[in-house]
């Protein structure tokens, strides 16, 4: 089996810890990431007949966590960026997380996912806001980690990538 | 040639020239170029100790080195590390030793509690004390061994004794990855500054750094340093084995049976058995003092046990025994102290130990005499003062007492004299008291003279004999007044004075001797010797009585048989008398002690040879 490290990146409160918490099953308390700044779980994803296991980084912060604590993306073979699609300034985070990342990884495997698709009326985000990401061949996901909507897909789809790889 | 050709001659003639100059040139240098590539290595082989040759290359090596090293340094610490990583722990184990060397003699001087005991084993075993400081200090052992791939957090292989951790590995390892990342990004520092230990109760986090793997192991115990050179050791051999497959391994989570097999190595355990086998003897040491501590104890605990019980039963015997009140007791030098009041009444402690069957020897007696009102010890005195034999006859019973066997009048009279006298009796009863109906004529007699008890009299038809002791005074005194009582003669003759009482024997030889004669006045051939003899006794009584103040008399008495006339024989009693008297006087004797005298007893007539003879009475 296969095993790859991802990192969980965004702004605050855009929803990392509960798309996380959507998509494994819990290995550590919470705590660590107030504590140390990550909390990794891990999961094992099937695709295309091929189980590949999944070290889940998930990375608290804003942008500056990835000046500040880069080692932490260290190894990484992709990334999750979210972003809130109540707020724009968050997909303005993610833009910038992902080009100082981009300046140190070359080209991971990344996907985009604009969360909180369950408050879509309030959104503020367009699929024109996103085309930056678009542009860059960087898929985009609308997920709801309340509902649990596209996160598996978005998890499945970075995975396919790095089997790729 | 063409005109055309021609034409190409007269315009470019001087630079076709040129060209083909050119041409032939870079052909001449394509050739000797890989002309030089062959003959390079042989060239350079020839020359590889031509000092020019060497000195030549010296900048342009260093130069590219350098140049390369500060490109990538990663790549050459990569592969140095495996060569790097002994050399210098070997000069650094030198530089140790000479400092443990040290640590071992401040410690061999150290006094501790752990020291000691240290010290203790040493001693009992004749190890050296820094052994045995090892021994106890590096007793440890590897759980689990994780080789974690430096960037990605993920683990290549893994080694376990006894699994620890109940979560995924992968996880774990990653999170140890994020933590060191965050105490290196948090305190700052050197990149090359890791996070080297965590402890967490007897357990050991250690995570030994290498460029491109970390170990991280599970240690419980107290793990010495060596153990972080001989696991550093294992991690620059994976490095050396394993580096370039190290990426791979960790996507791929390919199980590297290999690689797990030199982890396995990494876990290393110093085994306790050494401890063990020590404490096993230290344990049978142990139970050995344990078991003498406790015969001793149970030793000690029969002897005062024995003593005590010993004790108990001497000092309850001898407090039951009348007269006899024990005060106190005790044991020393292994003999039981006894101190108390006795009756001299009452009977020897030792013979009352005796009946018992207790050591006497083991007893030591202490006993100040007193006068025991104990109803028993009062029979026994009144017994002993009023001549009753046995004193089972008194019966006590508080402060009355009761007379069992008969009394005579007096011994009654004498009993009650006594009671009269005692703290604890006030009344007395006689069961029987012998009181003659009439009082003897005897008994009146020595009433009337006042005679001591010791005087008794015997009453016939002739008269009366009084007989046993009494004082001389009374005697001298009382045989005037009292030749005759009631019409009784009295015969004062056996009375003999109390305090003449030793003379008795010498008394009794003399008046059963007698001096024989075998003529008128001649003695038998027998009779001088007997005189010489007798004449010490006579001495003896006249001067002893004298000194006593008593003097006595010898009454020399002779007689005589039938033969002859009356008048005659008379005279010849007399003079053998005499002929005696003057013997003894010659001897010695006072002659006033010395009464002469004819018996005046008769005898039948004829010839009676033993009562030709002369006897002796003596008298005061």
């Amino acid at each position: 089996m296969q095993v790859r490290k991802v990192c969980l990146l965004g702004n605050f409160y855009v929803g990392k810890t509960s798309l996380v918490r959507r998509f494994v099953h819990a290995q550590f308390d919470e705590k660590y990431q107030t504590t140390v700044g990550v909390k990794i779980d891990t999961r094992v994803v099937e695709v295309d007949d091929q189980a590949i296991k999944l070290v889940i980084w998930d990375i608290q912060g804003s942008e500056d966590v990835v000046l500040e604590h880069s080692s932490y993306l260290k190894g990484a073979a992709g990334f999750l960026v979210v972003a809130d699609g109540t707020r724009p300034a968050t997909l303005e985070a993610a833009d910038q997380i992902y080009r100082k990342m981009a300046e140190q990884n070359n080209r991971v495997p990344t996907v985009l996912l604009i969360n909180k698709a369950d408050l879509e009326d309030e959104w503020r985000i367009s699929d024109q806001d996103t085309e930056t990401f678009t542009s860059r061949q960087i898929p985009v996901f609308h997920t709801s980690a309340l509902k649990g909507s596209n996160v598996e897909l978005a998890f499945t789809t970075l995975t396919r990538q790095l089997l790729d790889k | 040639m063409s005109s055309f050709d021609q034409l190409k001659t007269l315009l470019f003639g001087p630079e076709q020239k040129r060209l083909s100059k050119i041409d032939r040139r870079v052909e001449d240098l394509e050739k000797s170029s890989s002309l030089i590539a062959e003959k390079l290595p042989g060239a350079i082989r020839e020359v590889s100790d031509d000092e020019e040759f060497l000195a030549s290359l010296d900048r342009p090596v260093t130069k590219t080195l350098h140049q390369t090293i500060r490109r990538d340094v990663n790549s050459f610490a990569e592969v140095l590390f495996p060569v790097m990583g002994p050399a210098i722990r070997r000069a650094v184990a030198d530089a140790m030793k000479n400092l443990v060397q040290r640590i071992n003699v401040v410690l061999e001087q150290r006094f501790s509690v752990r020291g000691m005991k240290w010290r203790l084993e040493s001693w009992r075993t004749g190890i050296p004390v820094s052994q045995i400081i090892l021994q106890n200090t590096m007793l440890f052992s590897v759980q689990e061994v994780f080789l974690i791939h430096r960037e990605s957090g993920i683990v290549i292989g893994q080694a376990v004794r006894n699994p620890v951790t109940a979560l995924d590995e992968d996880a774990v390892s990653s999170m140890l990855t994020a933590i060191q990342s965050f105490i290196q990004d948090s305190f700052g520092g050197d990149r090359n500054e890791v996070l080297r230990s965590a402890e967490l109760g007897d357990q050991t986090l250690w995570v030994i750094n290498g460029p491109a793997a970390l170990l991280a192991c599970v240690i419980v115990g107290s793990p010495p340093r060596e153990l972080r050179d001989q696991l550093m050791e294992q991690l620059e051999s994976l490095h050396g084995r394993f580096a370039t497959r190290f990426e791979q391994i960790a996507l791929h989570k390919m199980q590297d049976e290999e690689l797990n097999r030199t982890l396995e190595l990494s876990l290393l355990e110093q085994s306790q058995e050494t401890e063990k086998a020590a404490s096993w003897i230290s344990r049978g040491f142990w139970l050995v003092a344990a078991l003498v501590l406790l015969l001793a104890l149970i030793w000690w605990g029969l002897r005062v046990s024995e003593r005590r019980q010993m004790q108990q039963t001497v000092v309850e015997l001898l407090n039951r025994q009348p007269g006899v009140v024990v005060g106190q007791s005790g044991w020393q030098d292994g003999i039981l102290q006894v101190q108390g009041l006795k009756d001299p009444l009452s009977p020897p402690a030792a013979a009352l130990l005796q009946q018992q069957n207790l050591d006497p020897s083991r007893v030591a007696t202490e006993f100040k005499p007193y006068y025991s009102l104990e109803p028993e010890m009062l029979a026994r005195r009144l017994a002993l003062h009023s001549g009753l034999a046995n004193a089972a006859a008194f019966q006590i019973q508080g402060n009355a007492l009761r007379v069992t066997a008969p009394v005579t009048e007096v011994q009654a009279n004498r009993i009650t004299e006594l009671i009269r006298i005692n703290p604890v009796l006030e009344s007395v009863s006689f069961e029987t008291v012998l009181r003659p109906d009439v009082p003897s004529l005897g008994d009146r007699i020595l009433d009337r003279m006042n005679a001591p008890d010791s005087v008794s009299l015997a009453v016939n038809d002739g008269g009366g004999t009084l007989s046993g002791t009494a004082p001389y005074q009374w005697i001298v005194g009382s045989r005037g007044e009292y030749a005759e009582v009631e019409g009784v003669r009295l015969d004062w003759r056996r009375l003999w004075p109390d305090e003449l009482e030793n003379l008795l024997p010498e008394v009794t030889r003399l008046h059963e001797t007698d001096i024989l004669f075998s003529g008128d006045l001649t003695l038998t051939p027998e009779a001088p010797a007997t005189l010489e003899r007798l004449a010490e006794d006579v001495e003896y009584i006249v001067e002893e009585s004298k000194r006593r103040s008593a003097p006595l008399a010898i009454r020399i008495i002779g007689a005589t048989d039938g033969i002859g006339s009356l008048t005659y024989n008379q005279q010849l009693r007399m003079r053998r008398a005499r002929l005696v008297r003057d013997e003894l006087i010659a001897a010695g004797i006072d002659p006033d002690a010395l009464l002469a005298e004819g018996s005046s007893v008769q005898v039948p007539s004829g010839e009676q040879p033993e009562l030709r003879r002369v006897s002796f009475q003596v008298g005061y």
